[in-house]
């Protein structure tokens, strides 16, 4: 059964990757972010997390399954994650607010 | 018909219908032709080089569906259809004819 | 021609997308349900709601099977045609080879035969004289199951996604194989005339305008599941390579044939018979020595796939594959035996490297795996496919709508009565399938056939009633066909969810309380289906409404 839990950090991996590469670009960043902490846009910062949550995500489908099936898994779940975030910027950007809030609480790490 | 809902009309030049038709032929059977003859071709090659007969195969197969779709897009691509046409019926021909004739040789020698 | 080459493109397209979509739609919407077909036919033949069953014995359970399975009468007749004189009696036919196999999903099993034909071949040359003969056995008593249940799953909607159905199914292989290249195509082409392909990676705005938003959910789906949609098409043309290409079969068939008979001396698996009678020994002993060198290899399994080649006769060899539920390639590693002393003649080695990359690629197509995660994936991955088909056939009837309403009427009324019954309409016809499974007589002679008339028939009603109700199109509203086929959908998903109560007594509170997932999926799934499809309708209700208020709204045709 921590095969699931493995999955699990996969999925969860794979959707925040997809939150961070998405504030990575100013548009949705305004979007999610209030107007106070808009003004600032961490892009580079983003863009390395959400690289390094969609490499965990691919290290927690290895730890699953067998290493053809776990490249498999992980391709697969980009769609989820991709669409859900498309969804929420479209629906409720507001729900997206603590992925971005995460990167700005470190008080060094304001990209340019 | 007045207009076929598929036109993409440039204002310099109406598209030829005879000449748009012409393509979507070569497109599908030029480039099938040509496929068809590489791909006998490659297996061919790699039987000679002493590759086991199911590996040459399949090495031409996972070539040649994504060689098709670049020639097909290729076909729209280009600028002379003469050269389209020329090159995929062409090339596809001689190389089915080379394939045969190497086949023959390969029976003959082994 | 074109002035440029994003024109060219854009050409392609849209024109193959066009013509070739509906068939795309059609084989994405049927995949989806092949990923779950072995379910399908739990929920279609109630008699084999049972546990999935491992690959019974030979010699007490299969052995007696194959003397009772006869050579499948529509293929005895085709045979006859193709040789001198009368067939002999269809009982007196030897069976020269067989086969069983099961997957890690298969209560039943699915055997099959090959039998002699003593007759002289009309053409000389052919040389593949056999009738075949395949049945479904139950693996607990080896009792066939009865011959006029449609297993809708593997028999008719597996089939309609690789072949249509169409007859002969050969035509159907080409039009896929045509469609799939379109669907290469037209991600290729997509991608290079998308003009902000990063930028709008994530983009979809649902409060623009139709058209906006229509282009926003297409480019979406096309993008994020672009690896999918890419190696799906890809690998099902490999997967029918030999169809496509059949090099092996014409030009090169000299170098094949040679290829089989070194083939065969170098495994030393006979490639004729002997013509000698030989006893066939203890299969079951066989079976068991596989499985003691696949765990002595690190890979325990199950057999997946068995069969007898020149049975009954000294050159006859035994085949023993295991099941591929642990990892992405199909059946393998196997095991090859002398029929008549069980000895080991030859085991497949390790794949080379091209085959493990085309066992990999075929693999992934035909998922026999267990991994109930990726196959949910899958079906995730298909219906994204059909939303970035349907929506593509949206985008092109809206930017045309006002153009066209005043010279070809017609044609916009036909790509849109064609769209809503692609989508809306076969969504139709596989419910009324589902419900004519469940309200004809059970002892209804040629069943299977009422089943398939209630598919065709429900489609075809879908269209008439896509194409009647088309004529509001003309006046720039949606077709309200499109709403009124999604309450169809609702109302037929529930009525067959019922009737399956109704019929088995198999109810989704029971399915569920008692973990038989096959028949509890299939049913919590065509609730989920009424629940989407009558929200969907509702939004349509209103958004009908609104536009007949607000009058005529002005549309730019300009695209972004």
């Amino acid at each position: 059964m921590a095969d699931v839990a493995w999955l699990w950090l996969a999925a969860v991996g794979c959707f925040s990757g997809a939150v961070w590469l998405a504030l990575a670009k100013p548009v949705h960043w305004a979007q999610v972010m209030s107007a106070t902490a808009a003004r600032r846009h961490p892009a580079l910062v983003l863009r390395c997390l959400g690289w390094l949550a969609l490499a965990t995500a691919l290290a927690a489908c290895l730890r699953a399954d067998a290493p053809t099936m776990a490249v498999l898994v992980w391709v697969m779940l980009l769609v989820p994650a991709a669409l859900a975030v498309a969804m929420a910027l479209a629906w409720r950007p507001a729900i997206l607010r603590c992925w971005g809030a995460a990167v700005c609480l470190r008080p060094g790490s304001s990209g340019r | 018909m007045s207009e076929s809902p598929l036109h993409y009309r440039s204002a310099a030049e109406p598209l030829r219908r005879s000449a748009l038709a012409a393509r979507v032929f070569v497109s599908l059977f030029g480039s099938y032709t040509f496929v068809w003859g590489a791909s006998s071709l490659l297996i061919v090659a790699q039987v000679a080089g002493g590759i086991a007969w199911d590996e040459a195969w399949m090495v031409a197969m996972l070539v040649a569906f994504p060689g098709f779709l670049a020639l097909f897009l290729w076909a729209y691509i280009a600028r002379s259809l003469l050269r389209v046409w020329l090159c995929l019926f062409g090339v596809g021909a001689a190389s089915t004819a080379l394939a045969a004739h190497w086949q023959l040789r390969l029976l003959a020698g082994g | 021609m074109f002035d440029t080459v994003r024109q060219a493109m854009a050409w392609v397209h849209t024109g193959f997308g066009l013509v070739l979509g509906y068939v795309l739609m059609v084989v994405f919407f049927f995949g989806t349900l092949s990923v779950f077909d072995r379910e399908i036919d739990r929920w279609a033949v109630p008699e084999t709601r049972f546990a999935v069953q491992p690959m019974p014995s030979f010699d007490r359970v299969l052995a007696p099977v194959y003397q009772r399975l006869r050579p499948d009468p529509a293929d005895l007749e085709r045979i006859a045609r193709r040789v001198t004189g009368e067939l002999p009696d269809v009982a007196s036919l030897p069976l020269v080879s067989l086969f069983a196999y099961t997957t890690h999903r298969d209560p039943v099993l699915l055997v099959g035969a090959e039998f002699g034909v003593p007759n002289a071949p009309l053409d000389p040359a052919d040389d593949h004289l056999h009738a075949h003969g395949r049945a479904q056995v139950d693996p607990r008593s080896g009792a066939f199951l009865p011959e006029n249940r449609l297993q809708i799953g593997t028999d008719f909607f597996y089939p309609m996604h690789y072949s249509l159905n169409a007859s002969p199914a050969i035509i159907g292989y080409w039009v896929v194989g045509l469609a799939a290249m379109s669907m290469l195509a037209a991600l290729v082409t997509g991608l290079l005339i998308h003009r902000r392909l990063l930028r709008e990676l994530f983009t979809f705005r649902p409060h623009k305008r139709s058209q906006r938003s229509t282009l926003d959910l297409h480019n979406l789906t096309g993008v994020v599941a672009l690896p999918f949609h890419f190696f799906f098409a890809l690998t099902g043309l490999l997967i029918f390579a030999a169809i496509y290409l059949p090099v092996h079969d014409s030009l090169l068939r000299p170098l094949d044939r040679q290829h089989e008979v070194l083939e065969a001396a170098q495994t030393g698996l006979p490639h004729e018979p002997a013509g000698v009678p030989a006893p066939l020994a203890s299969v079951d002993a066989m079976v068991a020595q596989a499985k003691a060198r696949w765990a002595q290899r690190g890979i325990p399994g199950e057999v997946g796939f068995l069969t007898i080649e020149h049975m009954g006769d000294l050159n006859g060899y035994v085949s023993i594959f295991r099941a591929g539920s642990d990892r992405v390639a199909l059946v393998g590693e196997g095991i090859h035996f002398s029929a008549r002393t069980g000895e080991i003649l030859h085991e497949d080695p390790a794949p080379s490297a091209v085959h493990a990359v085309s066992e990999f690629l075929t693999g992934l197509h035909l998922q026999h795996f267990r991994h109930w995660l990726l196959r949910w994936l899958y079906v995730l991955g298909g219906l994204v496919g059909c939303v970035c088909i349907a929506t593509g056939f949206i985008f092109f009837t809206e930017k045309r709508k006002r153009q066209w309403a005043h010279h070809s009427p017609q044609s916009l009324r036909s790509v849109d009565a064609l769209a809503v019954t692609a989508v809306t309409g076969m969504v139709l016809a596989v419910l009324g399938m589902l419900v004519a499974n469940r309200v004809l007589p059970i002892d209804l002679p040629a069943r299977a056939g009422w089943e398939e008339r209630a598919f065709w028939y429900t489609w075809l009603c879908a269209l008439l009633h896509a194409w009647v109700r088309s004529t509001a199109l003309l006046g720039g509203a949606v077709s309200p066909a499109w709403r009124e086929q999604c309450i169809g959908i609702a109302a037929l998903a529930v009525l067959a969810v019922t009737l399956n109560w109704v019929t088995t007594g198999d109810h989704l509170w029971h399915t569920v309380t008692t973990g038989y997932w096959p028949v509890a999926g299939v049913d919590a799934s065509l609730l989920a289906v009424a629940v989407i499809a009558f929200t969907a309708a509702v939004r349509l209700y209103g958004r009908g409404a609104e536009a007949a208020s607000s009058a005529v709204e002005p549309v730019e045709a300009s695209r972004g």
